[in-house]
């Protein structure tokens, strides 16, 4: 932390805390309260999160940045109903996620959340389209053919849905996945080092893909990166280390955020 | 969830084939058993098909077992391998009971995929087993025209296909459902599974009382017990072998890796890394050797008494009457049939001999000259002298001297239907499968109430005696006498036995062996699985310098030393539950000794390490194609 020794810290849980009491249930779309979680037992217990609160307006596309092992990866795994904090509570809308059982967990999985991770993303043996309705039809919905045409030709895949993931470029799976995400509408999308496997012209596309989801459909999507150009895409960036919030920012450019990476000691 | 799994089986078609595969080798056993016997009812056939029919669904049944072992283990690595798969669509929004479904799914169509081919396979059994019928090594006569494909057939080739695929599936359909999503975000490798408590006591239990079951079994000489014994100890060392399965890997593997430098030393360690993997293969070879160790030392056992018989019978030819209302041979030949026989040219010694059975039928009573007796079948005399019964003496076997705790010097009651009278025991020597009785010379056998008109004639010809003339010479004698007098040559007599032995046992042999070979091929799709896996790592070795040809070698010392585990296991419990059957055997009316036969162990052994390099050309290929790039920068 350098120049504020422990006067950052306490000025970014002040911040935290006040928007999780001036964000309310109708515009937070996921919010965490207090939420700890510790892995291993014994002598060996590493705490990933230690009393994260942390709120996420709706419509807005936040990244979280840190420094690996900062618990950034599992802040998005409990945000997305993946993994259960050991303390505290996620709100999804207002729907506490902590009680759920598996089989609604998983329904809650398929219609309101989107995910996109690192890799793997598709299944291999589907088309891009058949992976594409695949959330609508595990639910045995049919899907909406007017909105998964436009989610389509928002990504430029259009001329790609009957490819198989193999035939695709990096950068056009990671499409898919996208595309993926949005088809339910969810209530949020999360993103996982989604430009980690792409080179930088595919990983700018993407980061700037993902900035129209907020602004034209209005989607609400949290993106965790370790990429301080990745966050300048951003509406707001939240600063993990080793399990804490310890800053949190709003309408960043990239310059702020490699200051901001620098103090909380991530590397760039 | 039925589209996704019929395009998942549509991209691991070859997959589902070999798997498929695995369930029809028993299938077609059955089927071609159901085939036959309805064939049997259409045309006629023969009852006897029924012990054919009943031993058939018996081996149809054991390699349905080993079908079933296979492919859960085979379905089991498949899902394993495609957790990360599982574990995303978990994470868009399947649910548990929808992967279970699925993989549900995916086996029953394995099982009627299986099913048709075991269907189609089952005629070729059919046509075979019509073949063995209608020649000596299996009772029966069958019709040759046509075969009688019944519905009943097709609807339980179906039928088993599907539920034993389905049962071998429930394990690992339990398994992908608790697949947690985050395993999607991991790495492809499956975590080492842990031996766990719920695994490691019931398999050990169950291993302790499979073993258990064989003392029993000799003891209370029940040899059905060995039945659930075997099956009991086979499950045991299933559930418990991956504790042991890394450190024998170790152990066998070590001449193995010394044999064949770094690629075998690696090859080594990758066998011991996954003993679950290791068990898994060695086990599913084990259940076909066991099968044929089992065979061999059973057959070994059962042959013994004969070779020994075949060794100590000194006579050239054999002459009976036989009675064919009772099949005794307890008629009496014309009294100087003896004499007669003994001026033939190039006779050595003409000895005859007559039994009564004692009045409870319990033992037979054989008036004869024992010293000339001797010369013509080796008694072998353990105690006393065969030539010094006298009229008042009598010889017995070693095992009835130990029954009735005779010694030499004791008085013997004997009791016949018409007279009771003691005699003194002067001789003991060792019986032979057929000849076993009490011996009395002549005179003691006229006390006995009895006259000794020869029963059965025994002919040995002298040195250099032309013996087809004399075989001629015997047979115009004995048909002159009595038509119903047989004459048997010494190698006709034996060898028969000995060789419906040997074709029943090359029976048993085969029908083991197909056992075996399903268990090759899970060590074969185990090993092809355990590649793609391994695809990363095969990729670094191949970029830090080694040569295609030293990876295949590596697979193939891996594979070796997994055959070679199976074969220590396999060959361990064979001998086992072989020395318990000929025990049991021994006190049957089949008469068996426990036998080693050493030299076809060894041969089975090096044909299970030969089995190993065949079994690691697929997945040895595979892995040296492995492209360097491509398998560094897949995820």
């Amino acid at each position: 932390m350098g120049m504020f020794p422990g006067g950052l810290r306490m000025w970014a849980d002040a911040r935290t805390v006040d928007a999780v009491a001036v964000t309310n249930e109708t515009t937070a779309a996921v919010r965490a309260v207090s939420i700890s979680k510790r892995y291993g037992s014994g002598g060996s217990t590493v705490t990933a999160l230690d009393g994260v609160s942390v709120a996420f307006e709706r419509g807005r596309f936040t990244v979280i940045v840190g420094p690996s092992g900062s618990g950034k990866s599992t802040l998005l795994h409990c945000l997305a109903g993946l993994d259960s904090p050991d303390a505290g509570e996620i709100y999804l809308g207002a729907t506490p996620l902590r009680r759920l059982g598996d089989r609604q967990l998983t329904r809650l999985r398929r219609e309101r959340i989107g995910f996109v991770f690192q890799s793997y993303n598709l299944v291999p043996m589907l088309t891009a389209g058949e992976n594409i309705t695949l959330p609508l039809r595990l639910g045995g919905r049919t899907p909406d053919r007017e909105w998964t045409d436009r989610v389509v030709s928002a990504v430029g895949l259009t001329d790609r849905l009957s490819h198989r993931p193999s035939e695709l470029s990096g950068g056009q799976q990671q499409r898919v996945a996208v595309a993926r995400a949005l088809v339910t509408r969810p209530d949020v999308v999360v993103a996982d080092e989604p430009t980690g496997n792409l080179d930088s012209v595919a990983g700018t596309d993407l980061l700037r893909f993902l900035r129209r989801c907020a602004d034209e459909f209005g989607q609400t999507v949290i993106v965790v990166t370790h990429d301080p150009d990745a966050a300048s895409y951003a509406d707001r960036v939240v600063f993990l280390s080793d399990g804490r919030v310890v800053d949190d920012l709003t309408a960043p450019t990239a310059e702020l955020v490699r200051a901001g990476v620098r103090r909380t000691g991530a590397p760039a | 969830m039925i589209w996704l799994t019929v395009r998942g089986l549509r991209a691991r078609w070859w997959r589902a084939f070999l798997t498929g595969l695995v369930a029809a080798v028993g299938i077609a056993i059955v089927a071609g058993t159901f085939i036959v016997s309805d064939t049997a009812d259409r045309f006629g056939g023969d009852r006897e098909i029924d012990l054919v029919r009943q031993i058939m669904l018996i081996a149809g049944g054991v390699a349905l077992l080993v079908g079933a072992f296979v492919l859960n283990l085979t379905i089991s690595v498949s899902v394993a391998q495609r957790r990360r798969e599982m574990g995303l669509l978990r994470c868009v929004g399947a649910e548990v009971g929808q992967l279970r479904r699925s993989v549900l799914l995916e086996a029953s169509v394995i099982g009627v995929l299986g099913a048709v081919t075991g269907l189609g396979l089952g005629v070729g059994v059919a046509l075979l087993l019509r073949t063995l019928i209608n020649t000596e090594s299996f009772p029966g006569h069958l019709p040759g025209s046509g075969l009688v494909l019944a519905p009943r057939t097709v609807l339980a080739a179906l039928l088993i296909g599907c539920v034993v695929t389905v049962l071998s599936a429930l394990g690992p359909a339990v398994r992908a459902g608790r697949l947690a999503p985050v395993a999607a975000l991991h790495d492809a490798r499956p975590a080492a599974r842990r031996l766990t408590v719920v695994r490691m006591v019931p398999g050990t239990l169950l291993l302790g009382a499979g073993l258990a079951a064989e003392p029993v079994a000799v003891f209370t000489l029940n040899g059905f017990l060995m039945l659930p014994g075997g099956a009991l100890a086979l499950a045991g060392v299933r559930l418990a072998g991956p504790a042991f399965a890394g450190r024998l890997a170790e152990v066998v593997g070590a001449p193995v890796a010394g044999a064949s430098g770094v690629p075998g030393a690696l090859g080594r360690l990758n066998a011991a890394r996954s003993p679950e993997r290791t068990a898994a293969m060695a086990s599913a070879l084990m259940i076909g050797l066991t099968l044929l160790t089992l065979i061999e030392v059973l057959y070994a056992s059962a042959r013994a008494p004969l070779l020994d018989e075949y060794r100590r019978d000194r006579a050239d030819f054999r002459l009976t009457t036989f009675d064919k209302s009772t099949g005794a041979s307890t008629a009496t030949m014309p009294a100087g049939i003896v004499d007669r026989l003994r001026t033939l040219d190039g006779v050595d010694i003409v000895v005859s001999d007559r039994c009564v059975p004692g009045k409870d039928a319990s033992a037979l009573f054989c008036a004869t000259d024992p010293a000339a007796l001797a010369r013509v079948v080796d008694l072998e005399a353990v105690a006393g002298g065969l030539d010094r019964l006298g009229a008042g003496g009598i010889a017995m076997s070693e095992d009835d001297a130990a029954r009735t705790g005779a010694g030499m010097g004791s008085t013997v009651t004997v009791v016949t239907e018409r007279a009771t009278r003691t005699f003194t025991l002067a001789a003991t020597y060792r019986d032979t499968p057929n000849f076993g009785g009490f011996l009395l010379t002549p005179e003691g056998f006229g006390q006995l109430g009895g006259t000794p008109t020869p029963g059965l004639v025994y002919m040995r010809a002298a040195d250099g005696a032309d013996r087809p003339a004399l075989e001629a010479a015997v047979r115009r004698i004995a048909s002159a006498a009595d038509p119903a007098i047989e004459v048997q040559r010494r190698a006709d007599l034996h060898e028969r036995d000995l060789r419906q032995m040997a074709q029943a046992a090359a029976v048993y042999r085969t029908l083991s062996g197909l056992a075996a070979v399903v268990g090759l091929f899970g060590v074969v799709g185990t090993l092809v699985l355990s590649i793609v896996e391994r695809r990363r790592e095969l990729g670094l070795l191949r970029a830090v310098g080694m040569q295609r040809r030293q990876i295949r070698r590596m697979v193939r010392a891996e594979a070796v030393i997994v055959a070679l585990v199976g074969a220590v296991l396999g060959l361990g419990l064979g001998v086992l539950f072989g020395w318990g059957g000929a025990r049991v055997l021994a006190h049957s009316s089949a008469p068996s000794e426990f036998t080693l036969p050493v030299p076809v162990i060894a041969l089975l052994a090096v044909l299970v390490a030969g089995a190993g390099v065949v079994a690691a050309v697929l997945p040895a290929r595979l892995a040296s194609r492995v492209d360097v790039l491509r398998a560094l920068a897949a995820d």
